[in-house]
Formats: structure tokens, C-alpha cells, sequence
């Protein structure tokens, strides 16, 4: 079980921070290569939204000295506004490279995430163009000597190909005005972890 | 289990909250004592309005009206400047200036009085007002509130005689909202002709843009302001003018607007290199008003 908090980064008021959006998370290790995991998005429900995430990640290759593992995650985003009746479904794929390093396994990540946006159309029935934002990713996971822990650090590059120069949002990107720069900070905590 | 009972619970107690929205980012409004007008620290977020352009207090009057919020059947006493000579309406042209989102209608007298310069000093009268929750005037901004705030203007301009072939509005980024609602739905005070600058074409459009997830504006927020549906109940003749670099409301929602109006005789004005609120400067105070006044008198 765990949470974690952070998103895209936007200027407020002159100064760069992250979107507050957390969630707490459960996960469950089906063996040593398969977990299953959701979200519970406990920001989205203070704007009486019910969001979760939900997916499965495989690890399909093992580490080889440089040679990092390799997994590969499905899954999907559902929100549900009961005062809207609206419900969104935007599928997502990640696949990550990672080391562990460590007596404990603690490591460093690579990858990509990807959402799929389903609808076709947006508002005045303009075209929907981006139908997969594309969002590469790093990250740690550290493992601290004792207690069953795990605290993540993410940066998330969101859509660096796109220019949000005129996004109505203000984002802050390290690409300048493309894309969006995310900031995630996290914990888990092992349960009935034979560690 | 028992935690898993817990948490449910947490859930609950969250969901049945009352539902948190970004609808007050909408208005950041500022009350205010007492009005500055060309006294106003313009140093930030001004145009540059050289001070022999600015209306001063010999020639405006700040009057008051009431706005009527029907959804909770109470009166707000609102606040508006007249810049020009208030015994002669009846035969003035009048522009109805409705402003931006930001704090109050003294951040927009340099606007209103550039707008008293058209054709001449003083040659047509200009009316600003703050929107409730805005300066000195009363209540809270809502969406409704817009509506009914413009109307309140309106009921104001009839009250003083003014003839609405000669009346204008201009509405300025959030006062291109009023401005279009009245346009097309207002009927017994039918504007000559409308004014928007840098106009918002939806709530959804912004939301759908900014996070390309195709996401409901409604998960957010409670406001629509579908301002491109709306054109399209408009009959007035339409000018547009947009900042081709504009980054707060992008030119792409003032094309949709612009595209939606059903009139044929409408002016276009997308200026190079400006942004949301700096299109006078970019494009010179004179040829600013040399292109209103053009639309105005063709």
C-alpha cells in the first residue's frame, strides 16, 4: 500500500510547483514477475470525481549486470462524475527499463508512459490529434534498511513534442514551451513481505 | 478488512463533501474602497497610455445600478464609470465596455479611456462597469452573475435615454461573455454592433486543449461560458480582435467564434506578434482606433 502526490509542474503566482494531485495506491505480487495494482486519486474526489487506475505490470526481462529489466505495464484511468454523469476511460501503457542496485534492490527507471485518448473529437467538434500522448519518464525507488518501505521520486516529461506555449494552463517545462514537466513523490509500504 | 472498512468510509466522507471547483480562478476580482480611475498604479499590467489620452475627472462620473441575481432573488448594487457629457446619451454613440477577469474596472480605465479617444477626445462616450464581487460593487462573480450584471448595464443605458442603434459593446477577454450572451439574447436592446477582443470560445475548449485527455469541463468546474454556440444567436455585426500570440486564450478560440457568427458583414483583425492584453500597444493606439472606428462608422 502506499500514496503519492504530484503532477504536472505549472507557474503559481511566479513559482514553479507541481499540480497537487495524490492517490493512494494498493499493489499485490502475484509471483516474482507479476503485480497487479490500482489507484484511488484522492484529489478527484474532493471535486466529487471518482477516479481510478488501475493495470498489471510483467517484468519480461531480468537484469544482466548493464543489462537492465525490462516491464512492461496495461492498464487504464476511469473517472466518474455522478453530478456530471459523465465517465472517462483513457487506457494507458507504460514500459520501463530499470537497475537494481543494493542489497535491498533499490532502483533507478527509464521508460515511457502512454495514455490513449478514445474520443475522437473534442469541443465545437475540432479533430482530436493527439489520440496517444506520449510522456518518457525516470525515476528511483529507494529501499531503506528496515520497516517494509519505498519512496519514489518521478519526472515526468509530459508531451515534450507539443508546443503548450498557449495552453491556458501556465505548465513549466524544461523543454521551455513544449510539453509539461511532471513532479511525483511517493511511498509504499510492504505488506507480508517475507523481506 | 477493518482497514479496508476505513478507507470506504474516507471515500464517503470525500465524495459527499460539497464538491470543490476552479470556478473562482474565473474571477480574480479585487474589492475596493474607493476608485482611482487615471490615478491608478498602471506601471503593471497597463498599456502605456500616454496621460493626454486618459479621461480625466471633469469628463467621467461614477454611477451606480442595480444588478438582480435571480437565482437566489436578491439586488446588488454594482458600480460604473460614464466617461463622457451624461445629458446628451440620447443622442450619443455609447460603447459599452465590458472588461477582462482582473481585479477591477480601474486596471481597465486606460482601456476605456483609449476608447474615448476614438474620432477625437470625448467624441463618443464610453460606459465600464464592475461586475458584482469587483471593486465596490456588491455580491460574488458567478457566470449568471455576468449575464445579469450586463443587463444591469443595459437597464441603465435605457434609463438615461440611450438609443441602441448608437450603443456599441465591447467586450474584452471574460467581458466577451456578457457581451455575446446579450448580443443574442437581449431583445428589447439590440446592440449596434459587438466588439471582442481576445475572446474565450468555451470552458471545454480551454479544458480540452490544455490537457488534451479529452476530459469533461465539469469534473472541474461548474462554468461553460460557450461563447461560440452563443455567436451563433448573434445578429449584430462582428469585429474580432485576437493576438496571434496570444498564450492565455489562444487565437484558435476567437476563430471558432469568429467562424460561428452568422452574419456576413463581420471584420477580422488577428494582429502579429501580440499577446492577450497588449494588443494596443503592439498595434499602435492610433491604428487601434483607427480600426474601431472604421467598423463603427461602415
Amino acid at each position: 500500500m502506499g500514496g503519492n502526490f504530484g503532477g504536472p509542474v505549472i507557474d503559481f503566482a511566479g513559482a514553479p510547483i507541481p499540480v497537487p494531485l495524490t492517490a493512494v495506491e494498493v499493489g499485490y505480487g502475484l509471483d516474482s514477475n507479476l503485480t497487479v495494482h490500482g489507484g484511488l486519486h484522492t484529489t478527484s474526489l474532493l471535486f466529487g470525481v471518482g477516479q481510478i487506475d488501475f493495470g498489471a505490470t510483467y517484468k519480461f526481462l531480468e537484469q544482466k549486470k548493464y543489462f537492465p529489466n525490462l516491464s512492461a505495464s496495461l492498464g487504464g484511468n476511469v473517472a466518474y462524475s455522478p453530478s456530471e454523469k459523465a465517465v472517462e476511460f483513457w487506457p494507458t501503457l507504460d514500459v520501463n527499463a530499470y537497475w537494481n542496485y543494493g542489497k535491498r534492490d533499490s532502483y533507478f527507471y527509464v521508460g515511457v508512459n502512454n495514455y490513449f485518448v478514445l474520443q475522437s473529437r473534442m469541443a465545437f467538434d475540432q479533430p482530436q490529434n493527439q489520440r496517444m500522448i506520449f510522456n518518457p519518464q525516470m525515476g528511483h525507488v529507494f529501499k531503506p534498511k528496515s520497516g517494509g518501505y519505498q519512496f519514489f521520486t518521478e519526472l515526468k516529461f509530459i508531451a515534450p513534442y507539443l508546443d503548450s506555449d498557449k495552453a491556458f494552463v501556465p505548465y513549466k517545462s524544461i523543454f521551455g514551451t513544449n510539453g509539461a514537466t511532471g513532479f511525483y513523490l511517493g511511498f509504499r509500504k510492504l505488506l507480508g513481505s517475507k523481506k | 478488512m477493518k482497514k479496508f472498512i476505513y478507507l470506504s468510509c474516507a471515500v464517503l466522507v470525500l465524495f459527499s463533501c460539497k464538491k470543490l471547483v476552479l470556478d473562482g480562478l474565473a474571477f480574480p476580482s479585487e474589492e475596493l474602497e474607493v476608485y482611482e480611475f487615471e490615478n491608478y498604479d498602471f506601471s503593471n499590467g497597463g498599456i502605456g497610455l500616454p496621460d493626454s489620452m486618459f479621461a480625466d475627472p471633469t469628463n467621467y462620473t461614477e454611477v451606480t445600478m442595480t444588478s438582480f441575481d435571480a437565482v437566489n432573488e436578491t439586488s446588488y448594487q454594482i458600480h460604473g464609470v460614464f466617461i463622457g457629457d451624461m445629458s446628451s446619451i440620447a443622442s450619443d454613440t455609447v460603447i459599452l465596455y465590458l472588461h477582462g477577469q482582473s481585479l477591477h474596472m480601474d486596471a481597465y480605465f486606460d482601456r476605456a479611456s483609449l476608447l474615448a479617444n476614438l474620432g477625437g477626445k470625448y467624441n463618443y462616450s464610453v460606459f465600464m462597469i464592475d461586475y458584482r464581487g469587483y471593486g465596490r460593487s456588491e455580491g460574488a462573480s458567478t457566470e449568471q452573475g455576468l449575464y445579469e450584471d450586463g443587463n444591469a448595464a443595459i437597464d441603465w443605458l435605457i434609463g438615461q435615454g440611450a438609443d441602441q442603434n448608437k450603443t456599441f459593446c465591447y467586450g474584452f477577454s471574460l467581458g466577451a461573455i456578457p457581451t455575446i450572451d446579450r448580443a443574442a439574447y437581449r431583445d428589447d436592446f439590440k446592440f449596434r454592433k459587438i466588439i471582442l477582443e481576445s475572446p474565450l470560445a468555451s470552458v471545454e475548449n480551454l479544458v480540452h486543449n490544455s490537457t488534451l485527455l479529452g476530459m469533461s469541463p465539469g469534473f472541474v468546474t461548474t462554468l461553460d461560458f460557450p461563447n461560440a454556440e452563443k455567436i451563433k444567436d448573434v445578429s449584430s455585426p462582428l469585429l474580432w480582435i485576437h493576438g496571434v500570440e496570444d498564450d492565455y486564450i489562444s487565437i484558435d478560440n476567437g476563430e471558432l467564434i469568429y467562424g460561428n457568427h452568422p452574419g456576413g458583414d463581420n471584420v477580422a483583425l488577428r494582429v502579429p506578434v501580440a499577446n492577450h492584453g497588449d494588443i494596443p500597444q503592439i498595434i499602435g493606439f492610433e491604428v487601434y482606433l483607427e480600426e474601431v472606428l472604421n467598423f463603427i462608422r461602415n
